[in-house]
């Protein structure tokens, strides 16, 4: 079972200092496991591969070569991810943009800039399966 | 100096005159106008020598004792229909003025045929068969080409055959047929040519709305454009205030090592501006969205008022912090879901929520919501210093700011006008009421499910 202060994190990124924000943020509340793939080649392949298997999913959503929404489409299509949260992390939090994220399938957004303070309330409550929609 | 004259050298009266027999109506547009310009040409310079070619032995016998009237006298009857019905084939009635003038060279062959004297000179009839073609042409009418190929066969005819006086009925059939054809192309050519000219208005409304659509399309082009930019300037903007803003909280809060109080301070100055940036960066992609008229709603029908309610009173208690306020919560048991962009309207409370946090050092910030009717109504009750009648105006206006909010608050001055905006894009009304000194109340009445707005589908 997942601990909710605890869960199996994958998060997908391409920048850089977005991705040591994570680690560091991930590190602040004493999270064991976080993995950080930094494109999206082979994506379901290498999730597949994961030991242990990511109970969140985090994604950026401009990343090549698949995109956010290209990566949860295969997450989605794979019965084993079917039920897992994924969230969207990411800075393009325009109206249209967020009504995509809603369309697509996403259970939440969480917006960069990143708020430490809410940040693992947020955690937990996605954990829980509540959908967040974080657009600071 | 001399000024030198620029203007062109006026067009000699001749050239003047040609244009004006050669410039078709402005109803004949495209390639068919410079074609009807063509036709025109030719019949001007047709008809005066058709004309000349049967003057000379027809002009007497028109007018001569006996009654009797010549075969060539007939043609020049049929001429002077033709130079009639020429100008009026300059007015919106070209058509039927061009039917006139195939339908008279038909009546000459008739009046030929029956005083059935002298047959009409072959150079009156090349002449006659010319115009008649040319009208014909002129009309690009293929019953009426038609009509006038049978009348000059008729006369052709005539020509080899004189006949006597009374006509025999063997040349009376030729004659009704070529008179009912001639009658009837006249009559369902005056209806065509009304087909016609209704199709050629059907077809330059259809040009029209072409390019009101290609315009149209530029504009929702432009548009992207312009939407896609500010997605971006928005994500460009953010991405790098999320190294700031966060780095500088792990080194302010100790998590890369010790901070004194003073580096401390200063490193929360720097969080706090970067939010403030953050909070700026919004408010002006907003606000230029909103300039350009590219605000688009994404609407959705069942949006939970008390949910965005209750996220955005949770927002204002935390930005009250440390301050003395109290909130009164009021909101009706029958609160009914509203059609809106659930978004847009959490921004539209959150704005005057915080707003009256800002503003209110102590006291109380209520919140009231009930149903009225159609409508929602909120309201936003504070106890802050409250706004003057002079500066209640300028709350809703970009780029303004009352003195009291510069010096309390900093921000942008757009977030009201942002959300007088966002409620008015959904049908509703924002207004507000104060008196110096003695708080304000901010009023919020949107429609429960507006007509003017589309839900839109999911997928």
């Amino acid at each position: 079972m997942m601990n909710p202060q605890n869960p199996v994190i994958l998060y997908v990124e391409d920048e850089v200092r977005s991705r040591r924000v994570m680690q560091m943020m991930a590190a602040s509340i004493h999270i064991t496991h976080l993995t950080i793939f930094e494109d999206s080649h082979n994506f379901i392949e290498r999730v597949k591969a994961l030991d242990p298997q990511p109970e969140v999913i985090f994604l950026d959503i401009h990343l090549m070569p698949l995109n956010g929404f290209e990566m949860l489409a295969l997450l989605r299509e794979t019965p084993q991810y079917q039920k897992t949260p994924i969230v969207a992390m990411t800075a393009s939090v325009m109206s249209e943009e967020i009504h995509q994220l809603r369309t697509a399938g996403f259970n939440g957004c969480i917006s960069k800039p990143i708020d430490l303070d809410t940040f693992p309330d947020s955690l937990r409550r996605i954990c829980e399966g509540e959908t967040i929609w974080r657009i600071v | 100096m001399v000024l030198q004259d620029t203007s062109p050298t006026p067009p000699n009266r001749l050239v003047k005159l040609w244009q004006f027999l050669t410039t078709p109506h402005p109803s004949v547009a495209g390639e068919e106008r410079q074609k009807t310009s063509v036709l025109m040409a030719l019949l001007v310079v047709f008809i005066p020598l058709a004309a000349l070619s049967v003057f000379n032995t027809s002009i007497i016998a028109l007018f001569n004792r006996t009654g009797n009237v010549s075969p060539n006298s007939s043609a020049v009857i049929a001429l002077i229909f033709v130079f009639i019905a020429y100008p009026l084939s300059r007015t919106r009635y070209h058509q039927i003025a061009g039917y006139l003038v195939v339908f008279m060279p038909i009546l000459a062959v008739t009046a030929i045929t029956l005083t059935g004297l002298t047959p009409p000179s072959p150079i009156a009839l090349f002449f006659l068969t010319l115009s008649v073609i040319l009208s014909g042409l002129l009309l690009n009418a293929k019953t009426t080409v038609i009509v006038g190929v049978i009348a000059v066969l008729i006369s052709i005819t005539a020509y080899f055959m004189p006949i006597a006086n009374p006509i025999p009925i063997v040349w009376s059939i030729p004659l009704f047929i070529a008179i009912t054809t001639g009658v009837m192309a006249v009559v369902s050519n005056i209806n065509g040519g009304y087909v016609l000219t209704l199709e050629k208005t059907q077809q330059s409304l259809k040009e029209q709305y072409e390019i009101a659509d290609k315009a149209r399309e530029r504009a929702e082009k432009s548009d992207q454009v312009k939407s896609a930019f500010l997605a971006s300037m928005s994500h460009e903007l953010r991405t790098p205030l999320n190294a700031i803003i966060n780095f500088t909280k792990f080194v302010s809060n100790g998590t890369v090592g010790s901070v004194n109080s003073e580096q401390e301070e200063m490193l929360n100055e720097v969080i706090d501006s970067g939010k403030h940036l953050l909070n700026l960066i919004n408010d002006v992609l907003d606000m230029s969205k909103i300039e350009a008229g590219s605000l688009t709603l994404f609407v959705e029908d069942n949006v939970d008022l008390r949910a965005i309610l209750t996220s955005s009173i949770n927002t204002g208690k935390a930005l009250a912090k440390d301050k003395p306020l109290r909130f009164d919560v009021q909101i009706a048991d029958d609160l009914p879901v509203l059609r809106a962009d659930r978004q847009r309207i959490l921004q539209a409370m959150l704005n005057v929520l915080s707003n009256a946090v800002k503003f209110t050092e102590a006291g109380s910030v209520k919140i009231v919501a009930a149903r009225n009717g159609d409508d929602v109504l909120l309201e936003v009750i504070d106890t802050g210093p409250g706004i003057a009648p002079e500066d209640q105006a300028g709350v809703f206006e970009a780029f303004k700011q009352t003195k009291t909010g510069l010096r309390l608050a900093g921000g942008t001055g757009l977030g009201m006008p942002i959300t007088k905006s966002l409620v008015e894009a959904h049908g509703g009304r924002l207004w507000l009421t104060s008196e110096a000194g003695k708080g304000a109340t901010f009023h919020i009445r949107l429609p429960i499910k507006s007509d003017t707005l589309v839900p839109m589908t999911h997928n």
